[in-house]
């Protein structure tokens, strides 16, 4: 089996073939990561198609500095990252004001936490996932991140750290802040 | 300050990554310490909430739509970059071989006609065809007929009297509306599996050939010739694949059989060549023979093949039939 290396050379030279063998090596991972990430099936196929497009594109100028591998999961963190900005750009209602907009009532997170609806109502009407990913969407992108790549796809944090360019301290943090915040929001659920 | 730093402790201890000695400072600390415990314990429950939460992973027929997605995209970057290039290169050659002031002066010469056409030409330019020609051709009617005219060329010169000369291509596409399971319409489809530069055009064709092929129906020729050529000539990976799976419901022979065996030899992506190999031990399976021609190939396989799925595949395979 080729290396990774001698497919990229060929890729650039333009045998698309190798490319494609590259391509299936990894793009399963990718396809998950982001289907974790986003929790959408249509977001995780658009963030594949836009990640794989851009290592194309960026194939002539890889300098082989680091695995390829850990190159591709950059990327993908990346436009998960920028994605998720995207969108928090163009919907300005706060997530914490309507969360659950079914048959036009809006209700706040936070009333869900507090208020009235028990967890066992939550699980009953089947909300239960809906509003544990809604908890995990309020958080920033990076620490959204962070959290996809450790407790979804089990990486290390020494990993999670090459792939998002930062220290392994502030994959720290961001894990730590993303835990207490969810820990905060699903009160609730937890405690029942 | 502690409280933090044992919030911190119970997390790292969640994620795994804590050493054996925070391990034991964390536990010492629990046991002493019943808010703490009672915080670890909170921990282990939202843990296990997040964890049953883990989104499964998406299913294979999710990738494979990815894939062709992309592939069909990426084909069609690349062959808009190389006409890009093409033509850059021509100008470029072009105007390296010193013809740039003849270019240039009969460009000049040429826009001098066209304005002097336009000033002095005695006639309207919006008449283009000549009574004695209208009753070959109508304008119009072309036009309504959804006729492509291109490649228009100029015969003679304009001359004093105003007449001029010119000749056309007029394209007229052709819309068939038949059944599916005519023979035409399969033929007609597997002319476009083979000429078509559009792979999406391309895997339709193929996918609606596919829909229509039961097993061991007898093919027509040209549509059997086609799905060889497509298998092992397509530059789409995904087109390949559709077309072995249709060779694979028709009634095996010597043809099938090679373009099984190059697809297995010379196909440059790995899923081809296991599906090829695949494709052969189906063969044995519904009880067909293995010539020495296959038994070669997979002996080489067994022996050279990069991908180690298809040397062991191979190497079984050899070992059933012998």
């Amino acid at each position: 089996m080729q290396d990774d290396n001698t497919l990229i050379q060929k890729a650039r030279s333009g045998d698309t073939g190798a490319f494609e063998q590259l391509l299936y090596r990894y793009d399963r991972h990718v396809l998950n990561i982001a289907y974790s990430f986003r929790n959408s099936e249509d977001d995780a196929k658009d963030i594949y198609q836009e990640v794989f497009i851009r290592v194309f594109r960026g194939l002539k100028n890889f300098q082989f500095r680091s695995e390829f591998s850990t190159w591709l999961y950059r990327i993908t963190t990346n436009v998960c990252i920028s994605y998720k900005r995207k969108e928090n750009r163009h919907n300005l209602d706060s997530l914490d004001e309507s969360v659950f907009e079914d048959e036009g009532a809006s209700v706040k997170l936070s009333d869900l936490i507090e208020g009235d609806s028990s967890a066992d109502n939550l699980a009953i009407s089947s909300d239960y996932s809906k509003y544990i990913n809604s908890a995990i969407e309020t958080l920033p992108a990076q620490q959204k991140m962070a959290f996809t790549l450790k407790y979804y796809q089990g990486y290390k944090v020494k990993e999670i750290a090459d792939m998002m360019q930062c220290a392994e301290g502030t994959i720290k943090r961001y894990l730590f802040n993303a835990v207490n915040k969810l820990r905060e929001e699903l009160k609730g659920i937890i405690n029942n | 300050m502690n409280e933090k730093k044992y919030n911190e402790l119970m997390q790292i201890y969640f994620l795994n990554e804590i050493t054996e000695k925070e391990k034991i400072e964390l536990e010492n600390y629990l046991l002493e310490n019943n808010w703490a415990k009672k915080q670890f314990e909170e921990m282990k429950k939202l843990q296990r909430t997040l964890s049953e939460n883990r989104p499964a992973p998406l299913s294979d027929k999710v990738l494979d739509e990815s894939r062709q997605l992309l592939l069909r995209k990426l084909k069609e970057e690349v062959s808009k970059k190389s006409r890009i290039v093409q033509m850059a290169d021509s100008l470029i050659n072009f105007f390296s071989l010193n013809y740039k002031y003849a270019v240039s002066g009969a460009s000049m010469m040429a826009i001098g006609f066209l304005i002097g056409y336009l000033f002095f030409a005695p006639g309207n330019l919006q008449t283009p065809l000549k009574l004695e020609n209208q009753n070959q051709f109508d304008l119009d009617k072309i036009r309504e007929g959804g006729v492509d005219i291109s490649n228009i060329r100029f015969n003679d010169q304009f001359g004093e009297s105003g007449k001029i000369e010119f000749s056309f291509n007029a394209v007229k596409p052709v819309t068939y509306e038949g059944n599916l399971k005519d023979e035409l319409t399969l033929k007609l489809l597997a002319m476009a599996l083979v000429s078509s530069e559009n792979p999406g055009v391309r895997l339709r064709s193929l996918n609606t050939i596919a829909s229509q092929t039961i097993k061991n129906i007898k093919p027509d020729i040209k549509v059997k010739s086609s799905m060889i050529t497509a298998v092992k000539t397509d530059p789409n990976a995904a087109v390949r694949k559709e077309a072995l799976n249709v060779l694979m419901k028709y009634p095996y022979d010597d043809q099938i059989r090679d373009a099984f065996l190059f697809v297995l030899q010379k196909d440059k992506n790995s899923g081809m060549r296991v599906s090829a190999i695949n494709a052969l031990a189906d063969l044995k399976q519904q009880g067909n023979s293995i010539d020495d021609e296959i038994k070669n190939v997979l002996n080489k396989q067994a022996e050279t093949a990069e991908d180690n799925f298809i040397r062991l595949r191979a190497a079984s395979l050899l070992q059933e039939v012998r």
